[in-house]
C-alpha cells in the first residue's frame, strides 16, 4: 500500500523532486539537463540522424486495438485474411491493399509493447506516454512541441485533433496548449464567421470583457483564465488569414474522393491541408477497431475506410512535396489476441504493430519482430516510452530536459526512454 | 397538463403578480435603476401581463404540436406520479448537520475555515441547475423572491426534486456514465435501454434495485432494456466486469484483467474468479444484415427490416454448461490455462465475506448473486461509490478522486466523511432523491463557491467548487432563455415503446437464416401492424429508409428541446458535442475544459444567434419594457439571475446611446464566464 504517491518514485528521482519543487514554487520550469539525473541523461543525446526531421506530425488514432496480426502483421493460417506481397520486402493483409501498394513508403513497428489491456486507460498510455494516475495529467505530444518550440504559428493553433475533442491534450501545461477540437471534418472549424460586421463584433467583445470584469476579478481561478484564453484566440483565429485551411470545400473533388467520404478519410486529408498550413500535430480519430466478435465482418467493413484514406494521404503528402518533414504516425491502443476466441479476438497489449512514415524515417522497412504467432514480441521490443521518445526525437524536443508539472513532479516526453534510432534513414 | 392544473397555475401567477406589487425586490437584490420607482404600478402590472400571455401563447403553441400520448408539464412543476419520502425533514437536517461538522472539522485540521454563505439568487441559481440542470427564468427569480416562506428555499429545493426538469438532469449523468446512445452498440438504432433507464429515473427506483435489474436482466435487448447494460460489452466479459466493479463499487480493476495488480491487493486469479460470476451467460447476436438483404422488398427495405429485426436478435441467456475459463496467456502458476474458473468474491477489508457454499450451488443464480453481493448494504464499497459520485455532481470534485478508484479510502480527503455519506445513503435505502435533498440541505453547500486549487492540493469543502456548467446546463439553460419553460421540452418523439415496434422474438424464426417463406409473410404482416401504429402523430410513417426512427422536430436548424430528449449523443458538431458532452463510447467521458471551438460556437453559433435574436422569448419579454434600464435589468435576470449593479447599468446605458442593442447586451452575457460558471 502506498499513501504516498512519492514513493512510487526512486530516491533518487524523489530527492531531485524536492529540491525541485522548493526551486520552482510551483510553476513551470524547464531545467537544464545538467542538473537532471547525469546517469540517465548521457544515453539520450542532445541530437543526431533524423533529429528535428519532422516539422509536423499527424497522428492516426485506431480506436478499440487493431489486430496487429489480420492487419500489419500477418501470421499464416491465423485469421480470415491471407498475407499479400506489398511494393517493400514485407507483407500485410489482404483488408490492405492500397496501403501495400504505398508500402515502400513506411515503416511498420511489429514489436511495440504495453502493459494496459483497458480501452479508456490504454488510449490514454497511447496519446502521453504515461499511465493514468489521479493526481496528474499528462500532456500529449503536440502540447510538449508547444512547450518546448512555441506556438507554430501567430493565429493558428499549434495542435488539431479531428473527430474527437481536445481531452485535455495540454495535460498539465496551461490550456493554451490544449488542442483544437474539431468533430466533424466537414464542417471545419464551424461558427468561425462573427454574427456581426468587425465593427461590431469588436464593441460586443470589449462590452463583454466590461460587463464580466467583475465575475473575473472575484475567480482568478485556473478554469476561469483558461476560458478568458479561448476566447482571445478565437478571436484572433476569426482574423486568421489561414481560415480556408480549415474549409475541404476548397479542395478539388478529385482529391476529396481519393480518401473517401467516411469522416476519418476527410478528417486525414484535413490534416494535411493544417499542416500546410502551419498546424504543427494533428490527431485524427477513427472509432470501432474493437473487433471481439464477427471479426470477418467488421474488418471487412472497416478496413478499406482506413487503407484508403491512409494511402491517400501520404501519396498526397508525397506530391505536395512535404513527406519528407511530415512524420505521420499510425497509433492504437493494443492489439488483439492470436487465438480465435468467439468469431473475434481479445485485447493485448503484450505485442502489437504501429506505423512511422515520412518525416525523416526510415522506407520500407519493418522495426521489431512478433513471435510465431504474434503474441509476444521476438526482437527489438518497442515500449511506448520509446514510441514517443521517437516522435519526440523526429520533432527535435530535448528528451532529457525535463517539465515540472504545477504539483512540482517531473517529466519528459517519453518518460526518459530512448527513441528507436534504428527506424530513421 | 390537465384543465386543473392549468388553473392553479394561472391563480398563482396571478397571486405573484398582485404580491410584487406590494414587495420591493428581494433584500439581497442589487439596486436597480431611479426609474424603477417612476413607474407607475399599472405599467409594471401590464408588462408582466403581457410577459405571461407571451409564455402562454408559446406553451399553446407547443401543446398543438405534441403527440397525444404524452402526459408533459413544464419542467420545474411537479410530476404526477406520488412522492413517497423515506426519512423526514429532521431527518434530513440532523444527517445534514453532521456533514457540516464534518467537513468543518477536517477544514480545521488542514488550518482552513469554512467559505462564507452565499447570497441567496447566487444559491437559487446553483439550486437550479445542480437540480433541474437549467439556470431559472426571471419570472422564476421573481416568484422566489415574492415567496415569504422563511423557508422559501428548501421549500424550493424540494419542489425540483420532483419535477420533470430532474429527471432530465440525473437521465444525463447515467447516460454519461452508461454511455447510452441511439446507436446500440452492434444493435443499430435501438432505444429500450435508454427508455428504461428514463422510466427507472421518473419512478425514482432505488440505486441498488436499478443496478440489480442492469446486473441481472435476461431475454431479448428489445423487450428488456435493461439487458441493455450487459449487451452492450457483450464477449467482452472482462472488459465488462471491469467496467461494472469500477462504475458502481469504485474499484480499479484495469490492470488486473492482464496481470497482478501492481498496487491494490488484486491478483488476476481474483479478477477471472470474479468474471466468473458472469460465465454462465450467453450473448446471442444473430445478424439481421444478411437475412434483411434477402427478404427485402421494395415495400420493405433492408434497413427497415434490420431496425424491426436487431433489437430481439440480441439477448442475454442463461447457458448451463458455459464457464470461464483461464486465458491461455495466463501469468501465473496458481491456476491452468484452459482451466474452468471457479466463481468467487473479492474480499476487500471493508467487503463482505460471502462463504464459497452461498454461491457455488447453481450457476443460474451466479449473476443474482454478484447483484446481491454487490449491491448489500453491507457492502459498504457499492454505496460509497454512489454517495462519492453524488457528491461530486454539487461540489465540483469527489470526496475521493478520481470515482473510479476507492481501493484506498485513506487517500479520501476526508475518509470520515465519506464513509458518513455512504452511511446515508443506506439509510435512505439508495433513494438518490432523498440523498440529494440531504446534500443540499448542508450548510457547506449553501456557501461561496470555492476557486479550483492547484494540482495535486486537496480541496476540503470550505464551500462548493466552482464549476463550468456541464455540456447539457449550457445548452438546457439556453433553450430555456429562446423557448422558455415549455412542455415540449421534454418530449422525444420516439413514436411507440420500442417493445411494440420491434418484430418480437416469437415471430422471428429461431435459426433466420432458413427465413422460410410462411416466416416471412409473418415478419412482414407484423412490419405493417407496427408501422400503422407509427401514424400517432397523424403523419404516415415512410417505410422504407432510414425514416423509422427518425424524430419529427426540425430536420434542419436548431431542435429547441432539451439535451435528454435530443439524439444521444448529440451529432459531433451540435453545441453539446463541443461544450463537452461525451461522445458515449467510454464510461463517464463527458469534459468541461472548453476549447476555443466552444468560444467560437458560443460567440458565432446558430444557438447563440437565436438566443439574442428578436425572435427567442427572453428578448420578446424583455422589449416589452419601456425604459432601457429595465429591459436591462430582464436581461441581467434572466441569463445571470441577479440585477445589474449601478456600474453594470451606466456601461449598459452608454452602449445603448451608442447605438447598440439589447441583443448585444444579451450577446455579451451569454459569452460571459459568469454565464458559464456555476458559483
Amino acid at each position: 500500500m502506498m499513501d504516498d504517491p512519492l514513493q512510487k518514485f526512486d530516491s533518487a528521482t524523489r530527492r531531485q523532486f524536492v529540491q525541485r519543487m522548493a526551486a520552482t514554487a510551483f510553476g513551470l520550469n524547464i531545467l537544464p539537463t545538467a542538473s537532471s539525473l547525469a546517469d540517465e541523461s548521457e544515453e539520450i543525446p542532445s541530437s543526431g540522424p533524423g533529429f528535428g526531421s519532422a516539422k509536423s506530425v499527424i497522428v492516426l488514432q485506431l480506436n478499440g486495438g487493431v489486430s496487429h496480426i489480420d492487419t500489419l502483421d500477418p501470421k499464416k493460417g491465423n485469421g480470415p485474411g491471407k498475407a499479400i506481397n506489398t511494393a517493400a520486402d514485407f507483407q500485410v493483409t489482404e483488408y490492405l491493399p492500397r496501403i501495400a501498394k504505398v508500402a515502400d513508403r513506411i515503416c511498420v513497428l511489429r514489436s511495440m509493447a504495453a502493459e494496459v489491456g483497458v480501452h479508456a486507460p490504454a488510449k490514454y498510455v497511447m496519446r502521453t506516454g504515461y499511465n493514468g494516475r489521479g493526481t496528474v495529467v499528462h500532456p500529449n505530444i503536440g502540447a510538449w512541441a508547444q512547450h518546448y518550440l512555441g506556438r507554430s504559428h501567430a493565429q493558428m493553433p499549434s495542435s488539431v485533433c479531428i473527430n474527437q475533442r481536445s481531452a485535455r491534450g495540454n495535460g498539465f501545461f496551461s490550456s493554451s496548449h490544449a488542442p483544437l477540437a474539431i468533430g466533424e471534418p466537414n464542417s471545419g472549424i464551424g461558427n468561425i464567421d462573427a454574427l456581426t460586421g468587425d465593427h461590431l463584433m469588436l464593441k460586443r467583445t470589449q462590452l463583454l470583457n466590461a460587463l464580466d470584469s467583475d465575475f473575473r476579478k472575484r475567480y482568478q481561478d485556473k478554469q476561469v483564465q483558461a476560458y478568458n484564453g479561448f476566447y482571445d484566440d478565437a478571436v484572433t483565429l476569426m482574423k486568421s488569414s489561414e481560415l480556408d485551411a480549415f474549409d475541404l470545400k476548397k479542395e478539388a473533388a478529385k482529391v476529396r474522393e481519393a480518401y473517401g467520404s467516411s469522416r476519418f478519410g476527410q478528417g486525414c486529408l484535413l490534416a494535411r491541408r493544417l499542416v500546410q498550413s502551419g498546424v504543427r500535430f494533428v490527431e485524427v480519430a477513427h472509432e470501432g477497431w474493437d473487433m471481439h466478435k464477427n471479426l470477418e465482418d467488421d474488418i471487412t467493413e472497416l478496413t478499406p475506410v482506413f487503407d484508403q484514406a491512409f494511402s491517400a494521404l501520404l501519396r498526397d503528402l508525397e506530391n505536395q512535396g512535404i513527406l519528407d518533414h511530415t512524420l505521420v504516425v499510425v497509433s492504437t491502443e493494443f492489439g488483439r489476441k492470436p487465438k480465435f476466441d468467439g468469431n473475434g479476438r481479445g485485447h493485448h497489449p503484450v505485442c502489437f504493430s504501429t506505423v512511422l512514415a515520412g518525416g525523416g524515417i526510415k522506407r520500407g522497412y519493418v522495426h521489431g519482430a512478433s513471435n510465431g504467432d504474434g503474441g509476444y514480441v521476438d526482437r527489438d521490443e518497442v515500449t511506448i516510452g520509446n514510441f514517443h521518445a521517437t516522435i519526440g526525437w523526429a520533432m527535435g524536443l530535448p528528451l532529457s530536459t525535463e517539465a515540472v508539472s504545477p504539483s512540482g513532479r517531473p517529466f519528459t516526453v517519453g518518460d526518459k526512454e530512448k527513441p528507436v534510432m534504428n527506424v530513421f534513414a | 397538463m390537465n384543465a386543473e392544473h392549468r388553473k392553479w397555475r394561472r391563480a398563482t401567477s396571478v397571486l405573484i403578480t398582485v404580491l410584487s406589487l406590494f414587495c420591493t425586490p428581494g433584500f439581497l437584490c442589487l439596486p436597480v435603476s431611479g426609474e424603477e420607482g417612476q413607474k407607475t404600478k399599472r405599467q409594471e402590472k401590464k408588462v408582466q401581463i403581457r410577459e405571461e400571455r407571451l409564455e402562454k401563447r408559446r406553451t399553446k403553441k407547443a401543446e398543438a404540436n405534441k403527440p397525444i400520448d404524452t402526459a408533459t408539464q413544464p419542467d420545474s412543476e411537479p410530476i404526477t406520479e406520488p412522492v413517497v419520502r423515506k426519512i423526514t425533514n429532521e431527518q434530513v437536517s440532523i444527517a445534514a448537520r453532521k456533514i457540516d461538522a464534518l467537513v468543518v472539522a477536517n477544514l480545521k485540521q488542514y488550518n482552513q475555515s469554512p467559505a462564507p454563505p452565499a447570497n441567496e439568487l447566487v444559491l437559487l441559481r446553483r439550486v437550479y441547475l445542480d437540480l433541474i440542470g437549467r439556470i431559472p427564468t426571471a419570472i422564476e427569480m421573481e416568484r422566489f423572491q415574492s415567496t415569504k416562506n422563511p423557508d422559501r428555499l428548501n421549500s424550493l429545493i424540494d419542489e425540483l426534486l420532483d419535477s420533470q426538469g430532474h429527471r432530465s438532469h440525473l437521465f444525463n449523468y447515467f447516460a454519461d456514465m452508461l454511455r447510452i446512445s441511439d446507436d446500440f452498440y452492434r444493435v443499430g438504432t435501438a432505444h429500450s435501454y435508454q427508455s428504461w433507464l428514463k422510466k427507472q429515473i421518473r419512478q425514482n427506483r432505488p440505486w441498488d434495485a436499478m443496478v440489480t435489474e442492469m446486473m441481472t436482466a435476461e431475454g431479448a435487448f428489445g423487450n428488456h432494456g435493461a439487458a441493455g447494460y450487459l449487451l452492450r460489452d457483450a464477449g467482452m466479459p472482462l472488459d465488462s466486469l471491469s467496467n461494472t466493479l469500477t462504475t458502481f463499487m469504485g474499484a480499479n480493476v484495469a490492470c488486473a484483467q492482464c496481470h497482478d495488480h501492481p498496487f491494490a491487493d488484486w491478483s488476476q486469479d481474483d479478477f477471472y474468479k470474479m468474471a466468473a460470476f458472469f460465465g454462465a451467460t450467453r450473448f446471442e447476436r444473430d445478424d439481421s444484415r444478411k437475412p434483411a438483404r434477402s427478404i427485402a422488398t421494395n415495400e420493405f427495405k433492408k434497413s427497415t427490416l434490420v431496425t424491426l429485426l436487431q433489437p430481439n436478435l440480441s439477448r442475454v441467456v442463461f447457458e448451463k454448461g458455459r464457464s470461464l475459463k483461464y486465458p491461455e496467456d495466463y501469468q501465473y502458476d496458481d491456476e491452468l490455462p484452459g482451466k474452468k474458473v471457479i466463481a468467487k468474491f473479492i474480499t476487500w477489508e471493508d467487503t463482505p465475506t460471502v462463504p464459497v457454499a452461498a454461491y457455488a450451488s447453481s450457476p443460474k443464480t451466479l449473476r443474482t448473486q454478484f447483484a446481491n453481493w454487490m449491491t448489500a448494504k453491507g457492502n459498504p464499497r457499492f454505496a460509497s461509490a454512489i454517495a462519492n459520485r453524488m457528491w461530486k455532481r454539487f461540489f465540483g470534485v469527489a470526496v475521493q478522486e478520481p470515482i473510479t478508484d476507492l481501493d484506498q479510502k485513506e487517500l479520501a480527503t476526508n475518509p470520515e466523511l465519506l464513509t458518513f455519506l455512504s452511511t446515508v445513503m443506506c439509510a435512505v435505502d439508495f433513494d438518490l432523491r432523498e440523498f440529494q435533498r440531504v446534500l443540499l440541505r448542508t450548510n457547506i453547500y449553501r456557501r461561496q463557491a470555492c476557486p479550483i486549487p492547484d494540482e495535486g492540493v486537496p480541496f476540503r469543502f470550505a464551500g462548493p467548487m466552482l464549476r463550468r456548467m456541464t455540456a447539457e446546463q449550457v445548452w438546457d439553460s439556453i433553450v430555456i432563455l429562446n423557448s422558455g419553460t415549455e412542455p415540449e421540452g421534454y418530449v422525444r418523439d420516439l413514436g411507440p415503446e420500442i417493445a411494440e415496434l420491434v418484430i418480437p422474438s416469437f415471430v422471428i424464426p429461431e435459426k433466420i437464416e432458413g427465413w422460410d417463406v410462411g416466416k416471412r409473410e409473418q415478419v412482414f404482416a407484423h412490419a405493417r401492424d407496427v408501422l400503422a401504429q407509427r401514424g400517432v402523430n397523424g403523419e404516415k410513417m415512410s417505410v422504407g429508409g432510414r425514416g423509422l426512427f427518425s424524430s419529427k422536430g426540425k430536420r434542419r436548424g436548431v431542435n429547441w428541446i432539451r439535451a435528454s430528449e435530443l439524439t444521444q449523443p448529440a451529432r459531433p458538431d451540435h453545441l453539446l458535442r463541443i461544450a463537452g458532452q461525451s461522445d458515449r463510447n467510454v464510461p463517464d467521458d463527458s469534459a468541461t475544459e472548453g476549447g476555443i471551438t466552444e468560444a467560437l460556437a458560443m460567440m458565432n453559433g446558430e444557438a447563440a444567434e437565436a438566443v439574442i435574436g428578436n425572435e427567442s422569448l427572453v428578448m420578446q419579454q424583455a422589449v416589452l419594457r419601456s425604459q432601457d434600464a429595465d429591459k436591462v435589468d430582464f436581461l441581467y435576470r434572466s441569463f445571470l439571475t441577479r440585477s445589474p449593479s449601478r456600474a453594470e447599468q451606466l456601461t449598459c446605458a452608454k452602449v445603448l446611446e451608442l447605438r447598440m442593442g439589447i441583443n448585444d447586451i444579451a450577446w455579451a452575457l451569454l459569452n460571459s464566464r459568469e454565464f458559464m460558471f456555476i458559483q
